[in-house]
C-alpha cells in the first residue's frame, strides 16, 4: 500500500506498506548478505539472507514538515502517527538465468533477466515470458528492464525496479528517456528503485527525478577503491580529519570503515534530500549537488528535452519564503522559470490603455515596488502626467520579463540571484530574445528602456526607443531623465484613469493566471492595497479576489469563482457532493489538464459552482485512479462568499 | 597452452590504448579475409594419457559456421569462401609448421563436421591424414552435424577421434537467452552417446561468464554445467568468456556493464568441478586456457597476480592435480578480498555490481 505525504515535482515523500512492515522513502536499502560488511544503523535493507532487525523508520519524528500544500502558506503538518517498528526489508529473489524458485518472502525482488533492450534476438522476449510468472505471483515489485508494457501502472505492481539506471549514469540522455519512460508508464505514485545507484552526491538528482529507493552497493564498491564519500567530493581512504562520522571518528581503517563511513555520508544526505523535498526546496539542494558531468547532463536533458513531462507535475507557486534560489546556468532551465517565462508569452497580454512600455532593472527585495529603486521609479511614473498609459516591465535573469502586474506572482515575487552585473551568454540571448517577443506582441506605441548598464538589450529594441540614465538608476539625474523621457512619451495620449488602470492590470494578472478567459474577473472590479497584498472586489462590497504576494497566485471567493464558471480550464469536475475540507481523488471525475499542484481551481458538478479550493496535485494525477486529496477547499457552496 | 580452445591462443590481439571512462570507436571493417591462408596455427602445451606433450593447432578458414548467431562470439568475422583446394592448401601450408607434436586440434571458425564447410571427401582424406601421424586428433562440431552417418565416416577414418561440441552451459535458459546456443542440453548429450557408440571421444566447451550473468551466476553455472556435462564426456574445457569484435558481450562491455570474469573464479569453477566430479567417480580431464588472460577484454584479476593465477590454471589443466589451484587460492593476492565482495553481491542480481568494479 502507498500513500503520498508530501511532493516536490516528480520527487515524492511517501510511505510504502509491504509484508507487515512500513518504509518512508526516499531511502537507501543497506545491503544484507554474508560475507559483505554490514551497516545496521539504516532502516532499509536489501536482504539476500531473509529478514533483518533493524531500527524503525524514523522519517515520521521529523517536527515541522510542510504541508503537501504548503505552498498556500506554510502550515505545519501534524506529525504522521509513529510506524511500526523493526528494520524494512526488500528480499533478493535469486537468479533468473539459473531458474532460482524465488523465496516466499515479501516483498522481493522477483527474478528477472536483465537483458538490456537491443541485444536480443527478439526485444524483450525473456522478459515477457518472465512477466506471465510476475503477474501470476502478484507480487508487489516489478522488475523494469529496458523492454516492458506500456502501461506498468495497470500491473498492480507497487514498486518499479529501473533496471538500466545504473547503466545509463555512462549515458545522461539516455537515463533521461528512460526515466520519463518509466515513471509516465508506472504513474506519478509508482515507487521507483534504482539498483546500484546510492552515492551520496547521487542522491539529492534522483530524488529529485522521482527515484525512491537507492542501494549500498555503490557505496561498498566505492569503498572496495578506497573512496571515501561526500555529497560532492571523494576523499581518499587514508584521509583522516575530513569527515566526523562514528565511523571516521572510531578510527578504525581499511574497506569496513569506508564502507561505513560512506553509509553514513549517505544517510546524512538522505535526511537533506527527505528535509529539501518536505519544504519544496529539492531543485536547490540538487543544483547545489551538480558535481559531475553526468549529473549536469542529465538534468539538462531532463530540463531541455523533457520539460512538459517535468513541468505537469511541478507546483505552481510555492511560499515566498520558500523562494527559488537561481545561482547559475542550471537554473535558466528549471521548471517554474522555463515555464513562467512561456507563460508571459503564451498568456499574457498588456493593458490596452498603456501603450507605453516602460523597461525597468529587478531589485534584489521582492515584490520589485517595495524596495526603494523601485520607489523612486514610482515617483517619476506618477508624475509624468498619465501614469495608466505606462505599462512598466522588469528586465531581469533568470525570468527574463516580468510586467509589473506578475510581480507578486511565483516564481517573479520571490526569486534570488547573484548580481554582479555581468551577464553571461545565454543569459543574455534569453533575455533579448523574450524582450523582443514581448515588443512586437505588445504593439506598444513607445518604449523607454531605464536599464543602465545593459546595452546588450539594444538589438532587441525598436529604433525609436529613448534609453535613459546612465550610471546608476536611481540616481537623481536619472531620475530626472526619466521623469522627461515619459512625459514625452505620453503627451497626446488620453487620460486613463486610475480605476480603469488598475482593472486592465488585473484583467492581465488574472489572464496569466487562468488563462484568456480570466479577464472576466476584472470587469468593473476595484483594486485595493494592503501592505504587498492586494485585495479585489466588484466595486460595491463583494470581495472577488485577494492576491496575497506570500502566496503569489490570486485567491478566488466564490462570488470571484462564479465570473470564472466555464470559461477557464481551471475546473475540477465532481461527483454529485457538496465538498467541503478536502476533495479526494476518487471524488474527482475530470480537471482541467492545465491544472499544477498549488493553482487555484474551481469545483464544478454539471456546470454548478460547487466551491472553490487550492490544487494538491497535478491534473495528470488526478485523472489516475488514487488515493489521497486532490482539492483542499477554500470556500464552498453553504460556506460565506466574504472575505476569507 | 594446453588448450587454445576454437580461435583462443597467440593471435588473440589486446585492443590497447583506450581511455577506460569514454567508448571507444568501433574499428573499421577489416579487409577481405584470403580463401588461401588458414586464421591461424600454432603450437602449445597440452596432455596426452598423463604425460605431457605439445599439441598442433589449425584454424581453417572456412564458408563459417552456419548459426553465428552466439552473443559472445565474433569468429563469422573470419570467414571466406574457401574452396575444397584452398582448404587443401590452407592444411598443407600449416602442417609444415609442425615440429613433432603428438597431439593435432584442428578447427574451423564453426564446425568440421559441417558439409558446407569442410566437404565429406575432403574431410576424410584430411582425417586419414591425420590419424596417421597424430597420436590424438580433435576436431570441434556444433551437434547437428554430429550425425550417424557423418559420425561413422570420421571415426573410421580416424579411430579415436575426439569429437569437440560448444555446449557452453547446461542451464537452459543461459543456453537459450544468454548464449543463444540454438540447442538444448538433451541434443548434446544425445550426440555425446553418439560418438562414444562409435568408439569416440567426446569433448566439451563450456563457457564461464556468457553475458547477462553476473560474477556469482556465472560461476554457478560453469559448475553445475561441468557436473552435469563431465560425466559424459572425457574432457570438459573451461573457456572463460573473452570480449571479441562485434559480438553481444562487446556491447555490454563497452557499456561498461560487462567485465570478463576473474581468473579466481575460472580456478574456483575448476577446483568445485574438480572435488564434484572425482567424488562422483566421474574421470573427465577438466582444463582451461584463457584466451587474452590478464588483458582487457580477457579473463583478468587486479593486474598483480594474473600471471600467477594463469600459470596455475595450465598447471592443474595439464596435471589434473588440484593442488596447484588450492595453492594459487592458498598464496592470494590483495585481490582476492575484492572478488570475494563481487561474488557475494551477486546474490542481488538486479544489481549490476560490475558496472561499479573496474572492468
Amino acid at each position: 500500500m502507498l500513500e503520498i505525504l508530501a511532493r516536490d515535482g516528480l520527487a515524492r515523500e511517501m510511505v510504502w506498506s509491504a509484508g507487515g512492515l512500513r518504509l518512508g522513502t526516499p531511502n537507501i536499502l543497506f545491503l544484507h548478505a554474508k560475507g559483505l560488511p554490514r551497516f545496521s544503523r539504516g532502516e532499509a535493507f536489501l536482504s539476500a539472507d531473509g529478514p533483518v532487525e533493524g531500527r524503525s523508520t524514523n522519517f515520521a519524528k521529523t517536527p515541522g514538515a510542510l504541508a503537501p500544500g504548503g505552498m498556500d502558506g506554510g502550515e505545519i503538518r501534524e506529525t504522521p502517527p509513529a510506524l511500526a517498528g523493526g528494520g524494512f526489508t526488500l528480499h533478493a529473489g535469486g537468479s533468473w538465468f539459473l531458474g532460482a524458485a524465488g523465496g516466499r518472502e515479501v516483498p522481493a525482488v522477483p527474478p528477472f533477466p536483465n537483458i538490456p533492450p537491443g541485444l536480443e534476438a527478439a526485444p524483450g522476449e525473456a522478459y515477457a515470458a518472465a512477466l506471465g510468472s510476475f503477474r501470476s505471483a502478484g507480487g508487489p515489485v516489478l522488475p523494469v528492464p529496458g523492454v516492458y508494457p506500456p502501461e506498468l501502472s495497470s500491473t498492480g505492481a507497487e514498486l518499479f525496479v529501473f533496471a538500466g539506471a545504473l547503466e545509463n549514469t555512462f549515458r545522461p540522455r539516455r537515463f533521461a528517456e528512460e526515466l520519463v519512460r518509466l515513471k509516465g508508464s508506472a504513474g506519478y505514485g509508482g515507487l521507483v528503485y534504482a539498483p546500484g545507484l546510492g552515492e551520496p552526491a547521487h542522491l539529492a538528482f534522483l530524488a529529485y527525478c522521482g527515484v525512491d529507493l537507492f542501494d549500498s552497493a555503490p557505496l561498498l564498491a566505492a569503498a572496495r577503491r578506497g573512496h571515501k564519500l561526500l555529497p560532492g567530493w571523494r576523499a581518499g581512504a587514508a584521509e583522516a580529519g575530513v569527515c566526523h562520522c562514528p565511523a571516521c571518528e572510531s578510527g578504525a581503517g581499511g574497506p569496513e570503515a569506508v564502507y561505513h563511513h560512506n553509509c553514513f555520508a549517505a544517510l546524512s544526505e538522505l535526511r537533506l534530500v527527505q528535509s529539501a523535498l518536505r519544504r519544496g526546496r529539492l531543485r536547490e539542494l540538487l543544483e547545489n549537488r551538480l558535481s559531475e558531468p553526468w549529473l549536469v547532463a542529465a538534468l539538462r536533458h531532463l530540463d531541455l528535452r523533457h520539460h512538459d513531462f517535468c513541468e505537469r507535475y511541478t507546483p505552481v507557486a510555492r511560499p515566498a519564503s520558500a523562494g527559488i534560489r537561481a545561482l547559475g546556468p542550471a537554473s535558466l532551465t528549471r521548471p517554474e522559470i522555463a515555464r513562467f517565462r512561456q507563460r508571459v508569452l503564451d498568456r499574457f497580454r498588456r493593458p490596452p490603455s498603456a501603450p507605453v512600455l516602460l523597461l525597468l532593472p529587478c531589485s534584489a527585495r521582492k515584490p520589485y515596488s517595495s524596495s526603494a529603486s523601485h520607489r523612486a521609479f514610482r515617483t517619476r511614473i506618477d508624475g509624468c502626467g498619465n501614469p495608466g498609459a505606462v505599462h512598466e516591465v522588469v528586465v531581469t535573469s533568470p525570468l527574463g520579463v516580468v510586467p509589473m502586474e506578475l510581480q507578486s506572482f511565483y516564481p517573479a515575487g520571490s526569486y534570488d540571484v547573484p548580481v554582479s552585473g555581468d551577464w553571461d551568454e545565454s543569459e543574455i540571448r534569453m533575455v533579448r530574445e523574450g524582450l523582443s517577443r514581448f515588443i512586437s506582441a505588445g504593439r506598444y506605441g513607445a518604449v523607454v528602456c531605464h536599464l543602465p548598464g545593459m546595452d546588450f538589450l539594444a538589438e532587441a529594441l525598436p529604433p525609436a526607443a529613448v534609453s535613459t540614465g546612465a550610471g546608476r538608476a536611481a540616481s537623481r539625474e536619472a531620475l530626472d531623465e526619466l521623469g522627461l523621457a515619459l512625459s514625452g512619451a505620453v503627451e497626446g495620449l488620453p487620460a486613463v484613469g486610475a480605476r480603469e488602470a488598475a482593472a486592465e492590470r488585473l484583467a492581465s494578472a488574472a489572464r496569466f493566471q487562468f488563462g484568456p478567459g480570466g479577464e472576466a474577473l476584472a470587469e468593473g472590479s476595484e483594486l485595493r492595497r494592503f501592505c504587498n497584498d492586494w485585495r479585489v472586489t466588484d466595486g460595491r462590497r463583494t470581495q472577488l479576489a485577494l492576491l496575497r504576494h506570500e502566496r503569489g497566485l490570486l485567491s478566488l471567493t466564490m462570488e470571484g469563482a462564479r465570473r470564472l464558471l466555464g470559461r477557464t480550464g481551471y475546473e475540477v469536475e465532481i461527483g454529485d457532493f457538496k465538498p467541503s475540507g478536502t476533495v479526494f481523488m476518487p471524488g474527482v471525475l475530470r480537471s482541467g489538464a492545465d491544472i499544477r499542484p498549488g493553482d487555484e481551481v474551481l469545483v464544478t458538478h454539471e456546470g454548478e459552482l460547487r466551491g472553490v479550493g487550492v490544487a494538491l496535485v497535478s491534473s495528470a494525477e488526478m485523472e489516475r485512479p488514487g488515493k489521497g486529496g486532490a482539492v483542499r477547499m477554500r470556500h464552498h457552496l453553504s460556506s460565506g462568499e466574504g472575505a476569507r | 597452452m594446453s588448450d587454445g580452445g576454437p580461435g583462443g591462443g597467440p593471435e588473440e590481439e589486446e585492443d590497447g590504448g583506450e581511455d577506460a571512462g569514454g567508448e571507444p570507436p568501433e574499428r573499421p571493417h577489416r579487409p577481405p579475409r584470403d580463401p588461401r591462408r588458414f586464421v591461424g596455427s600454432w603450437s602449445e602445451r597440452d596432455s596426452l594419457d598423463g604425460r605431457e606433450v605439445r599439441a598442433w593447432v589449425l584454424i581453417l578458414r572456412t564458408q563459417g559456421c552456419s548459426w553465428a548467431r552466439c552473443s559472445m562470439c565474433g569468429y563469422h568475422g573470419e570467414s571466406a569462401a574457401a574452396s575444397e583446394d584452398d582448404l587443401l592448401h590452407q592444411f598443407g601450408t600449416a602442417l609444415l609448421r609442425r615440429r613433432g607434436e603428438e597431439v593435432a586440434k584442428v578447427y574451423t571458425s564453426g564446425s568440421f563436421l559441417d558439409d558446407r564447410e569442410v566437404p565429406p571427401g575432403l574431410r576424410r582424406r584430411l582425417l586419414a591424414d591425420l590419424s596417421g601421424s597424430f597420436g590424438r586428433v580433435v576436431i570441434e562440431s556444433r551437434p547437428e552435424f554430429v550425425s550417424p552417418s557423418s559420425v561413422r565416416e570420421a571415426l573410421s577414418a580416424c579411430p579415436g577421434l575426439e569429437v569437440a561440441m560448444g555446449l557452453e552451459s547446461a542451464t537452459p535458459r543461459v543456453l537459450e537467452h544468454s548464449v543463444r546456443k540454438g540447442f538444448s542440453f538433451s541434443d548434446f548429450e544425445r550426440k555425446a552417446a553418439l560418438v562414444h557408440e562409435h568408439g569416440g571421444r567426446v569433448r566439451a566447451y563450456l563457457l564461464l561468464k556468457p553475458p547477462f550473468l553476473n560474477e556469482r551466476e556465472a560461476l554457478e553455472d560453469a559448475v553445475e554445467s561441468a557436473l552435469k556435462a563431465g560425466p559424459l564426456c572425457d574432457t570438459v574445457s573451461l573457456n572463460p568468456v573473452n570480449v571479441q569484435r562485434g559480438t553481444v558481450v562487446e556491447q555490454l562491455w563497452r557499456r561498461m556493464v560487462f567485465r570478463p570474469p576473474w581468473l579466481w573464479t575460472a580456478a574456483g569453477v575448476l577446483l568445485r568441478a574438480h572435488r564434484g566430479l572425482r567424488e562422483a567417480g566421474h574421470r573427465a580431464r577438466l582444463v582451461c586456457a584463457p584466451s587474452a588472460a590478464g588483458k582487457r577484454r580477457g579473463a583478468h584479476n587486479c593486474g598483480e597476480c594474473d600471471g600467477a593465477v594463469a600459470a596455475a590454471l595450465e598447471e592443474y589443466s595439464l596435471s589434473g592435480s588440484p593442488e596447484a589451484l588450492e595453492g594459487a587460492f592458498g598464496r592470494g593476492c590483495g585481490c582476492l578480498a575484492e572478488w570475494k565482495e563481487v561474488l557475494e553481491a551477486g546474490r542481488f542480481p538486479f544489481i549490476t555490481y560490475d558496472a561499479l568494479v573496474p572492468r
